[in-house]
Parts: C-alpha cells; sequence; structure tokens
C-alpha cells in the first residue's frame, strides 16, 4: 500500500455503488464474474444452469451479433455485482465502438422518467426530433419539491384514492371499511407512524426521488406490518383525540386473532393504488413516456441509427413500469400502425423479487434472455483478487489508471502500485505474473471477515466493499497504532489463546487487539513455527507484529505444515486448540453446537468489552449463555467444600434455592447474585468453557480439548473460592449473616407458647431443648384467645417444622455421604443458644436482616418477626385471662398469699362438708376434693406464680410464667371453689326450711336438761366417799 | 372466707340433725329420761340407805360395791354427756345397777342376819315374856330381811333393834342375863356366860330350847 495516495484516493475507489465510481477505478478494481447463468424462463434461484463468463455473455448477447430486438433482464440479489456487470457491458460496449449505434446508459441516480428522458434528447442524434421544445420543457417543468411536502402529497393521494374508489380495483373493501380507513390514515399518529424514516412512504418517495438513503432493493408498497397496531400505539392514538371511526379501525388492527389479517389486506388493497399515486406525484404520466419514445425511436430510424439501452435499475421506474417495459419491449419488426422506429436491445438490471412480483406474465414473456448473477459468485481466489484490486487501486494515482484505461484497459498491462507498506504481507497473483499485495490483510482474514464479518445474505462484493475493505484500510490508515481495532466477531476463539496471551499481556487493550489480530489475521492458535528462516507467530509473520507494534508472544514450537491449497471461502473454520488428545472415544463436535458456541461467544465478546446482559431468556443464544450461568453456579455448589469453608450446609441450601443466584455477571441487566462475575476476558474463557462443556460434551468432559477448560474451570474455582463463600456467607458487604439467630429465639419462643419449655427462667432453655422433641399432648388448654391464636399462626402450613429443620441443618456437620448419626456443632450451637438468650429472643434492631435476598433465610425473620409483633397482646391478654380465676380464689381465701397448706385445709374442710353434707342428708352430689389435694402442690405455685407476674411490664417474663398453663392447674380448684360456693348456697337454703319444721325443738345446752340429776349424782358420790 | 363458711356450715349443719333428731326422737328420747332418771334417782336411794346403814348401823360395803357405784355414776354422767340422755348408755347403766342391785341384795342377805341374828334370837327367847312387843319387834325387823331401797324400811329396822334392846332392857333382868341377851343378840354368847343365875332364868323362863349352842371359828387348833 502506499497510504499517503490510498487515503486521498479510498473515498473515490471503495463506492459500493460501481456505477458512481470513475471508468478508470471501474475497470481497475473489475474481477471477471465467471459463473453466470443464462435463462430463457424467469427462475427465482437457478443452480443448475450451466455457467458462462461475462466475456461470453458480452460477447454472445450483449454484442447483439445478429442485430435483434434484445431485452435482456441481469437479475440477482442486491449487491451480488448486477449494476457492475451493466456498466461493465456498457463499458465494452463503447470499445467495441459500433457504427450507428446509439447507447443510451440510465444509472440509478438518473432513473425517473425525465431523467431518462432528458438523457435520450441530450443525446446529439435525436436533436432534431420533433417537439422537441415540448419535450424538454415537460422534464424541466418538474418543479424540485420539497422532500416533505412530496412525501405528503404521496400521502394524501392514498387517501383521495380510498375516498374515490369506486371498486374497480381487484381488491374491495365495503364502505364503513373505508370510511374508517380513510379516518385511520387522516389520524395525526398513524400520518406520523407511515411517514417515518422506515416506512411505507419513505419507501415510495426514495422512487422518486434522484437522493434517497432507503436501500435501493426495497419495494415501494405497503406490508402488512405497517398496520399492526400495539397497545402503545393505540393508546397514542386515543389520547391524541381520534375519530371514533379511525379509534375502530385501530381497534380492528390490534385484536388479537383478526388484526394481522385485516393489515395484510388493508395493505393488499392499497398498493393497488401505488402505481397511480406515484405516477401523479413523479408528475409525469405513462402516455408521455412512450409518445417521447416512440418520437426518439422513429427519429433514430430516419437516421438509420440503432438504439443500446442500458438501464442499471429497473425497479427505481415505480409507477410507470407498465408503460415503460411496453415501450422498451417493442419490437421494430413485424405489422404495425405508424411509422418505423429503431432497432432496440436493452440490458436491464433489476432484482429477482421485483422480476416475480411485479414483471406481469407477459413481460416475462418478452424478456428474450435471463442473466442471473448467483449470490456466491466470487470463489476464494476471486474474493482475493476482488479486495486486492481495491487495495492496489487506492494506491496508484488516478493518472496511472487513467492512462491504463485510455491504452484499452489490457489485463497484462494492469498497473501494481508501488508498495510502501506491506512488504512482509501476504500477496495475490493477479496472472500475468502481477502480484498485488493484500495489505493491510491476509487470505485468512479476507476469508474470515467474508464468512463470519458479512451476515447472510449480504455476502456479496457490495458489503466485501463496505463491511470490509473500507473499514479495515481507513482502521490501518487512520489508526494504525490500535490496528485492528474494528471489532469483528470472533468465533471459536482458541480458549488457551486467549489464556496464554491475557497471561503474557497485561495490558487489556493489548491483550484484546492481539487476540483480534491472531484470531481473525492469523490462524488463532498459540503456535509457532519457522519456515524458510522466517518466524510465523499463529501463521503470521513476526515482522508484522513489529509492524504493527504488537507484542511478540511466546508460544509452542511446532513443525510447519504443508501449505493449506485453495479451498471454499465457506469452510468453517476448524475448531481451534492444541492438537486433540488421542481419544478414539471423543466424537467430533458438530457444526450446529459449534455454531451455538460461536453465536453464544459473540454476545459474551460484547459482554467482555462493556455491554450489559440480559439473560432472562432460556431460549435461544441467551438461553445457552444463562444455562452455562447455572452450570457455573452448580458447579461452584458442588466443588467448593462449604463446611472445611465454616459455611453451614444449611445457609447453602437456601441460598441454592434462592432466586438470587450464586453467580451473575457484571451489567447482568435483570437478577441479582452473590459473586459478580466481572466482564474480563477470563471471564468469557470461563464462561465459554461451562458453554462447551454443556454443548459439546453434553453435559461431560467427553469433547476435544476438554482436558483445558476442566484446567481453567478448577483452577478459577479456586481463585473465586474465597470471594464466593464470603458472599454466600454474608447478608451485605461485611456483615455475616445471623438467620439462625432468628430461627432459633422463635423456635424458643414456640417452646414457650407450646408449653413444651416451662420454666420461668431462660437458664434452662439449652441447646438440647431445641433438638428433643417433647410435644405437649394437652388437647385442651386455658390459654386466651390470642394466646392460642399465635400457637396456631406459627404451626400454619409446617413454618414450625421447617424452623426446627432450619436450626436442626445449620449446626448438622455432614458426615460423608449422608447417614443416621447426627453430628452437630456444639460450639456453634452453644454460642447461638448463649448469645439469642442474651438477648432475650430478639435480634437487636442494629443486626436485623428482613430484607435478606435470601427468600429462605429472609423466612426465619419473618417467623421470628410473626411472633413479636404479638406477644405485647398475647401477654396481655393472657394477664386478663387468669386475673378472674386468680381474683375469684384471692377472694374465697380471702388472701392474697395462698400456701400448699391453705389448699389442703380447704379439702379438708371441705371434705368434712360433704360428709355433713350427707349426714344431714341435703340432696347435692357431692364434689371430689381429690383432684385438688393431688394438684395442691401445683396449685400453690402456680397461684403464686400469677400473682408475680400480675405487674409485670415484660412480655417473655408473662409468657413463660404462663407456658406451663397455671391457669389449667387452678381450674380444679376454681371449679371446686365456685361449686362449694353454690353447694354452700344451696345447703343454706335447704337448711332453713329444715330448721323451720324444727324451731320449737330446743336441745340442752351444757346438760341442763339434766341438771338435778347431775346434782343427785354428786350426792351420791359424796355418800359413798362417806362410805370408804 | 370459705373454709370459715364451711365450717359454720358444718356446725350447723350437725345442729340441724340434733334438732331433728329430737324431733325425730323425742318421745323416746323422754323414755330413755325417765328411764334416766329413775336410774339416778334409784342410785341416789341405793346410797342413801348404804350411807344409812353405815352410819345407823356401822354397816360398810365392800369395796366391790362401793366401785360398782361409781363406776355406775361415772356412767350415769357420761350418759348425758351430749346434752340428750344416751338411750344405749341408760341401757348399759341400768344394766349395771340391776346387777348392784343382785350384789347388794346378796350382800345383805349376810348383814341382816348378822344384824338381826341375836337379837331376833333373843327376842324369841323373850317373846314368851312381852309376847305383843317382840312380836311387833319381830315384824319390823323381819321387813327388812330382803333389800330394798326404800329407807324407811331400814329406818324401822334400826329402830326395832332398838325397841328390841329396850324390851329386853326393860324385863328388869339381871346384868348377866341382860350381859347374856345382848351377847345372845350379837353373836358373842359363849358358855361362859352361862352361869347359875343365867342358867336359872333360863330354866324359868322355859327358853332351854330356844337356844342353840354352836362353835366359833378357830376352835380347831
Amino acid at each position: 500500500m502506499n497510504s499517503e495516495i490510498a487515503k486521498e484516493r479510498i473515498s473515490y475507489v471503495v463506492k459500493p455503488d460501481s456505477i458512481t465510481a470513475s471508468q478508470g477505478d471501474f475497470l481497475a478494481t473489475h474481477v471477471a464474474i465467471k459463473r453466470i447463468h443464462i435463462l430463457d424462463k424467469f427462475v427465482l434461484m437457478p443452480t443448475k444452469e450451466k455457467a458462462y463468463t461475462e466475456e461470453q455473455i458480452f460477447t454472445n448477447y450483449v454484442l447483439n451479433p445478429n442485430n435483434l430486438h434484445q431485452f435482456i433482464v441481469v437479475y440477482g440479489q442486491s449487491g451480488t455485482g448486477k449494476s457492475h456487470l451493466i456498466r461493465w457491458f456498457e463499458a465494452k460496449f463503447q470499445q467495441a465502438k459500433l457504427e450507428n449505434e446509439v447507447i443510451l446508459f440510465i444509472r440509478r441516480s438518473d432513473n425517473t422518467l425525465k431523467g431518462t428522458i432528458r438523457q435520450l434528447l441530450e443525446k446529439p442524434e435525436v436533436q432534431g426530433i420533433s417537439n422537441r421544445e415540448v419535450y424538454e420543457r415537460l422534464v424541466k417543468a418538474s418543479v424540485s419539491v420539497d422532500e416533505n411536502k412530496l412525501k405528503d402529497m404521496i400521502y394524501h393521494n392514498f387517501i383521495i384514492e380510498i375516498h374515490n374508489d369506486n371498486d374497480e380495483h381487484d381488491i374491495e373493501i365495503n364502505n364503513v371499511k373505508r370510511k374508517r380507513l380513510e379516518a385511520f390514515l387522516n389520524n395525526e399518529i398513524v400520518h406520523d407512524h407511515l411517514m417515518s424514516f422506515d416506512g411505507p412512504i419513505e419507501r415510495m418517495y426514495s422512487r422518486i426521488a434522484e437522493h434517497t438513503l432507503v436501500d435501493r432493493d426495497t419495494v415501494a408498497k405497503f406490508e402488512p406490518k405497517d398496520f399492526y397496531v400495539s397497545t402503545d400505539f393505540f393508546d397514542n392514538i386515543q389520547r391524541a383525540g381520534a375519530d371514533p371511526k379511525a379509534e375502530k379501525m385501530a381497534r380492528e388492527f390490534m385484536a388479537d386473532d383478526t388484526g394481522k389479517e385485516d393489515a395484510e389486506k388493508i395493505a393488499a388493497y392499497l398498493n393497488q393504488f401505488v402505481n397511480d399515486v406515484i405516477q401523479r406525484c413523479a408528475g409525469i404520466e405513462p402516455g408521455d413516456f412512450k409518445q417521447i419514445f416512440q418520437d426518439i425511436r422513429k427519429e433514430l430510424y430516419k437516421l438509420g441509427k440503432n438504439l443500446t439501452l442500458f438501464i442499471e435499475d429497473v425497479t427505481s421506474f415505480t409507477g410507470v413500469d407498465t408503460a415503460l417495459l411496453d415501450a422498451l419491449m417493442e419490437e421494430h419488426t413485424g405489422v404495425r400502425n405508424g411509422e418505423n422506429i429503431c432497432r432496440l436491445s436493452s440490458v436491464v438490471g433489476t432484482t429477482g423479487n421485483y422480476l416475480q412480483h411485479n414483471f406481469k406474465d407477459n413481460h416475462k414473456d418478452r424478456v428474450t434472455k435471463y442473466v442471473y448473477i448467483p449470490s456466491d459468485v466470487l470463489d476464494e481466489s476471486g474474493l482475493f483478487e476482488f479486495v486486492g484490486r481495491y487495495l492496489n487501486t487506492m494506491s496508484l494515482p488516478e493518472e496511472i489508471v487513467e492512462s491504463w484505461v485510455n491504452n484499452q484497459a489490457k489485463a497484462e498491462d494492469y498497473p501494481i502500485h508501488e508498495a510502501k507498506e506491506g512488504s512482509n504481507w501476504e500477496t495475490h497473483d493477479c496472472g500475468f505474473g502481477k502480484k498485488i499485495s493484500l495489505y493491510p490483510f491476509t487470505k485468512v482474514s479476507i476469508k474470515y471477515l467474508y464468512q463470519y464479518g458479512l451476515t447472510n445474505g449480504h455476502k456479496t462484493p457490495r458489503y466485501v466493499i463496505r463491511d470490509i475493505i473500507e473499514p479495515v484500510v481507513n482502521d490501518i490508515l487512520y489508526n494504525p497504532q490500535d490496528f485492528p481495532s474494528v471489532k469483528y466477531n470472533m468465533v471459536n476463539v482458541n480458549t488457551t489463546l486467549s489464556f496464554m496471551i491475557h497471561n503474557q499481556v497485561k495490558d487489556e487493550d493489548q491483550t484484546d487487539r492481539v487476540l483480534r489480530f491472531i484470531s481473525i489475521w492469523g490462524n488463532g492458535k498459540p503456535e509457532k513455527y519457522e519456515d524458510k528462516g522466517i518466524s510465523y507467530i499463529a501463521g503470521i509473520n513476526e515482522k508484522i507484529y513489529e509492524e504493527l507494534s504488537l507484542p511478540i508472544l511466546k508460544f509452542g514450537e511446532i513443525k510447519p505444515g504443508p501449505t493449506p491449497g485453495q479451498g471454499s471461502i465457506t469452510e468453517p473454520r476448524p475448531t481451534p486448540g492444541p492438537a486433540p488428545v488421542q481419544n478414539p472415544e471423543q466424537r467430533p463436535v458438530s457444526p450446529e453446537k459449534i455454531k451455538r458456541f460461536n453465536d453464544a461467544n459473540i454476545i459474551l465478546t460484547k459482554w467482555s468489552i462493556g455491554a450489559a446482559i440480559d439473560l432472562s431468556a432460556t431460549g435461544g443464544t441467551l438461553g445457552i449463555i444463562r444455562a452455562a450461568k447455572e452450570d457455573m453456579c452448580n458447579f461452584l455448589f458442588s466443588a467448593i467444600n462449604w463446611q472445611a469453608e465454616g459455611m453451614s450446609m444449611d445457609n447453602v441450601s437456601k441460598v441454592k434455592a434462592s432466586a438470587a443466584k450464586l453467580v451473575i455477571f457484571e451489567k447482568q441487566t435483570k437478577g441479582t447474585g452473590f459473586y459478580i462475575l466481572p466482564a474480563t476476558w477470563d471471564s468469557l474463557n470461563i464462561v465459554s468453557a461451562f458453554i462447551r462443556w454443556r454443548e459439546y460434551g453434553n453435559q461431560s468432559w467427553d469433547y476435544p480439548d476438554s482436558d483445558f477448560d476442566a484446567y481453567l474451570v478448577t483452577s478459577w474455582t479456586s481463585t473465586v473460592k474465597d470471594e464466593v463463600v464470603k458472599a454466600v456467607g454474608e447478608y451485605k458487604k461485611n456483615t455475616p449473616v445471623n438467620y439462625i439467630d432468628a430461627a432459633v429465639a422463635a423456635e424458643m419462643y414456640r417452646l414457650i407458647l407450646c408449653g413444651e419449655f416451662r420454666e420461668r427462667s431462660l437458664k434452662n432453655l439449652t441447646a438440647d431443648c431445641l433438638y428433643t422433641n417433647k410435644p405437649n399432648k394437652a388437647m385442651q388448654n386455658s390459654h386466651s384467645k390470642e394466646w392460642n391464636s399465635l400457637v396456631n399462626l406459627i404451626n400454619q402450613k409446617g413454618a414450625d417444622q421447617t424452623n426446627r429443620d432450619t436450626i436442626r441443618q445449620y449446626f448438622n456437620i455432614t458426615q460423608g455421604s449422608g447417614g443416621t448419626v447426627v453430628v452437630l456443632d456444639a460450639l456453634g450451637l452453644a454460642n447461638t443458644v448463649r448469645r439469642v438468650k442474651t438477648n432475650k429472643l430478639t435480634i437487636p434492631e442494629d443486626d436485623q436482616q428482613a430484607d435478606d435476598k435470601v427468600k429462605l433465610r429472609r423466612d426465619a425473620y419473618t417467623y421470628l418477626q410473626d411472633i413479636l409483633e404479638r406477644i405485647d397482646s398475647v401477654s396481655k391478654a393472657e394477664l386478663f385471662a387468669s386475673k378472674e380465676s386468680l381474683n375469684l380464689i384471692i377472694d374465697k381465701f380471702d388472701d392474697d398469699k395462698i400456701e400448699e397448706e391453705d389448699i389442703l385445709k380447704l379439702v379438708e374442710v371441705a371434705k368434712k362438708f360433704y360428709e355433713n353434707v350427707e349426714k344431714t342428708q341435703i340432696n347435692i352430689s357431692v364434689n371430689s376434693t381429690d383432684k385438688v389435694k393431688k394438684l395442691a402442690t401445683q396449685i400453690a405455685k402456680a397461684l403464686h406464680d400469677i400473682s408475680e407476674v400480675m405487674d409485670e411490664a415484660d412480655p417473655l417474663t408473662i409468657l413463660m410464667t404462663f407456658s406451663s398453663d397455671p391457669v389449667s392447674i387452678l381450674q380444679p380448684l376454681v371449679d371446686l371453689l365456685v361449686q362449694l360456693d353454690k353447694d354452700i348456697e344451696t345447703v343454706d337454703l335447704k337448711m332453713a326450711k329444715r330448721l323451720e319444721a324444727v324451731q320449737d325443738i330446743q336441745p340442752s345446752k351444757e346438760n341442763q336438761r339434766y341438771t338435778l340429776e347431775i346434782e343427785q349424782l354428786d350426792k351420791c358420790e359424796q355418800k359413798l366417799n362417806g362410805m370408804r | 372466707m370459705i373454709i370459715s363458711e364451711m365450717e359454720k356450715r358444718v356446725i350447723d349443719m350437725g345442729n340441724l340433725r340434733k334438732l331433728e333428731d329430737l324431733q325425730a326422737n323425742k318421745a323416746q328420747q323422754d323414755q330413755t329420761d325417765a328411764k334416766y332418771r329413775i336410774l339416778v334417782t334409784q342410785l341416789d336411794k341405793h346410797s342413801e340407805v348404804m350411807a344409812f346403814l353405815k352410819n345407823s348401823n356401822n354397816i360398810s360395803q365392800q369395796n366391790i360395791i362401793l366401785d360398782e357405784i361409781q363406776a355406775l355414776i361415772d356412767e350415769l354422767r357420761k350418759a348425758v354427756d351430749s346434752g340428750l340422755a344416751d338411750k344405749d348408755d341408760v341401757k348399759s347403766a341400768d344394766g349395771k345397777f340391776t346387777s348392784l342391785q343382785v350384789d347388794s341384795k346378796k350382800n345383805w342377805q349376810k348383814q341382816y342376819s348378822d344384824l338381826t341374828g341375836a337379837t331376833v334370837s333373843t327376842l324369841k327367847v323373850i317373846s314368851g315374856i312381852e309376847s305383843e312387843k317382840v312380836n311387833e319387834c319381830l315384824d319390823k325387823i323381819k321387813q327388812a330381811d330382803t333389800w330394798t331401797l326404800d329407807l324407811n324400811t331400814f329406818k324401822n329396822l334400826s329402830k326395832s333393834l332398838e325397841s328390841a334392846n329396850e324390851l329386853i332392857d326393860g324385863l328388869g333382868l339381871d346384868p348377866d342375863i341382860v350381859t347374856f341377851l345382848q351377847n345372845m343378840n350379837s353373836g358373842k354368847a359363849t358358855l361362859k356366860d352361862l352361869s347359875d343365875k343365867v342358867l336359872n332364868w333360863i330354866r324359868e323362863e322355859d327358853l332351854s330350847g330356844r337356844i342353840k349352842l354352836s362353835f366359833s371359828i378357830g376352835l380347831r387348833k
């Protein structure tokens, strides 16, 4: 290359539209097209036809040796080189210098009716045409219409057509729909939508206007998607205050089931008016063109001339194509009305799509030859030559090229530039012993970029120029220190290579550059060899590295292999990597899997250089990356010895079940996680390894070069292990998780509330209590409604068991692969129990982690919180409920300090009471006092305990007091007292009645009844004593 | 306070029961009371008689009898401890009293004999002299030969014995003969008392066939 000249000439030479390049540049960059098909009937994509060279077609057909009327159509996909070929035909035709031949080349930029007529009128041969002035005025009369005004004209002409539609077209719609459609199109929001840059009006405008940015190959018509109405679009229409008819139409388009169908129908309906609208807006009638053309042909006939027309792109004649084709296809021979006209030979370019849809059958039948250019028109050698010629031409001064053209542009005289740069670079032999330098490309890079840098459907010369040659050359010219800086997709990047580069080159930008250079320009392998005294690194001359100031890397030495022969440029790059280990069991990787990996690699590459990544999809390429991320998480979960790292397996399992993933990617748009995988090359390599494990090995290491991936993965694991473990064990940065405290506190509360721990102090609430299952079997209790409600709540849906399991599992030290023996982390358990008890079964506010991103850890807090929120009201309710019993007992004993002996005394007296009741034959059921007697000790204690907490403010103290359900213990005493009260009352009533009956009876008191007798006896005794 | 309430009701119920018992058992109680009173009166009389005999005739009772009486007094006291004479206690006391009477009756037989034997013999000896008076004495003495709780009987006995002695003394008999008759009344007369005077008197009054000889205890060596 001669970069000085290239900087000046590149913009002239590198023109995707060959028509705009100069003749010299056009010929200097022309590569002969060899695989052209000739057909008599139209076939959209013929494959089996014989291939001809351009030379053969020119000689046999274009040159028209038999002087026949011709209408030759050159077609193929966009960018395949139709314009280039037509131009080449025209250039050759000009060189042939046939006598009596008028040659007209209509370029795309002139591809309007007016432009065509203007060119024709400019020809010296038609200066004598009658009405010439009139025609000139006609074409000049075209006012330069403002772009927006012209687009609006097109738009509103459609509305006029609809309004005046008298059902003469093939596709009809009813009146109601027509009115709705009119209103719809009149709506401001719809108008803006259809007038947008990629809308139908722009497409149609491009056919009229001479300068447009719209892709030339789009057909100027409405498409169904122009009428798809989304919810947002509908809202906008409504908000703008739409006509009700417009709204109804919008609703029809929005309907899930019929919307698309309606859109398709309306698009087809409107397309019926396209031609009429465009020709109206173009300002010229088909009839005008026909007339003018006829006159011109007559004039030429008079002059004894023939006309050969080369039209680059007939599709741009939209609106008048029928008239145009009719005019071009009118033969000069045969029976005709009117005067004779000259012979006409037309060579027109068009797309296969246009041919298929816009050429009517009668037109297709009148095409004399079809020339088809296939997409893969260039083979490998052709591609190298194509690129080489452009590189060569841009380094040649213009005058040298012109000089060569003026000397008939012979191949053997083809000029080769004087290279200032690229002496160490590859060359291509373009015949006649001439070698053109491929600097700044290598053949490998040309193939790579053709294969991977161009999308499907764009592997054509136009896009080679636009997307390969132009950007790369500009890059070397203006940015040599960073060359190659254009970030082409890299596929099948060799992991070993990447790894070795990153190990040897510390600067991230440089590693990026080197990897890109070696992967695209080189063979992508970390190898070095020497051949004929020249040292090659990854297949590239070592001197080139020096030239580009790239670091010289140390790779393993290998023996040079045979020079690769001519190959197809569509061959996929083989999977890079070190020589595969001889493993007869490893199957080769299928191309589909390689493609999936490559697609993922493209996204990962973008991510590694700063792009965000959305891994919410489960399918497609992003789904593959997402699956790899899941595999990374699973791998870490299984590879890290969590227990050895001091991490409870309960925490690990909770993290595993969490929506927050163990690993997330830096700049991941959605999702939360623990360890953030940085967006670096190293990370890309790791993710790639996991993708290969899944895709190539089908979730095994059974694929080529898997040993290196395995090594990468294991070494990465050891690198990130500490950070991962730390992240899992943390609630937030530097704050360890403490959900176990909440779980233990909640369980302690549960033990108290369920009566499984019945002491009044936490002192004896040890770890044993947490692990021993002693359910309270009492079917009923005397707790308050609030207490029982809380118990129900904490036992709801197995929440209590879940919490217990958390505690059990948290301190469980798993032995081997499991078993029935449970080994506990006794120290940890004891510390936790102690801590919780010290904090009185709460978590200090500063230590609360109720917003933990792990749901199962958060649940422990929620569970505890459910309890804590309620214990105040529960304790108050419990006190309130017990007051009644307590007050009754105190009242009956008339003492607020009731001891066991008091209760026993009561029992004794009650027993006596009932004995007397029986004796007195009062009809009352005898109440057994055995229960009260048996429970006297507990009752006394219960009374004491309840009395003690009546004025207590601390809910926990109250709960602990009531844990043993003292009110139930009091119940027999209460029942007895209540019954005694009733019985005493009954006794009183009955006794009163019976006393009435015996009120006359007065028993002697102090033996008054027998006073005399007693005196007598006393006297007897005296006498007796006197007798002794 | 419920305990005190119950205790009060216990007492009240006891009282009610008593009253009801009273009402239900009044007649029976009256009977028992009557019996009790009789018993007490009888015992009083018994004691009175015994005290009289002791005082007037120097008749001492055996301790066993005295103990029986004491026990009976105690039982009778106890029988009314509850405020009402207990039927069973009264019955028991009645039985004991009956037993006392039997014992007393048995004892009296000897005591009577001892007390009246000589006098009656003497009277019989002198019945030919003052037969009307002697017979009168003897009748009255004879009335007391069976144990009774009638004090008058024993009072009459004492009087009769006195009358008998007065009668004997009133006969102007020789003092030796009086002594001999007194000894005869008291059962202490011996052959040594049979002086000539006495023998003559006996022959004169024709009492030889009425005076019997017997050996006294301790004769045999």
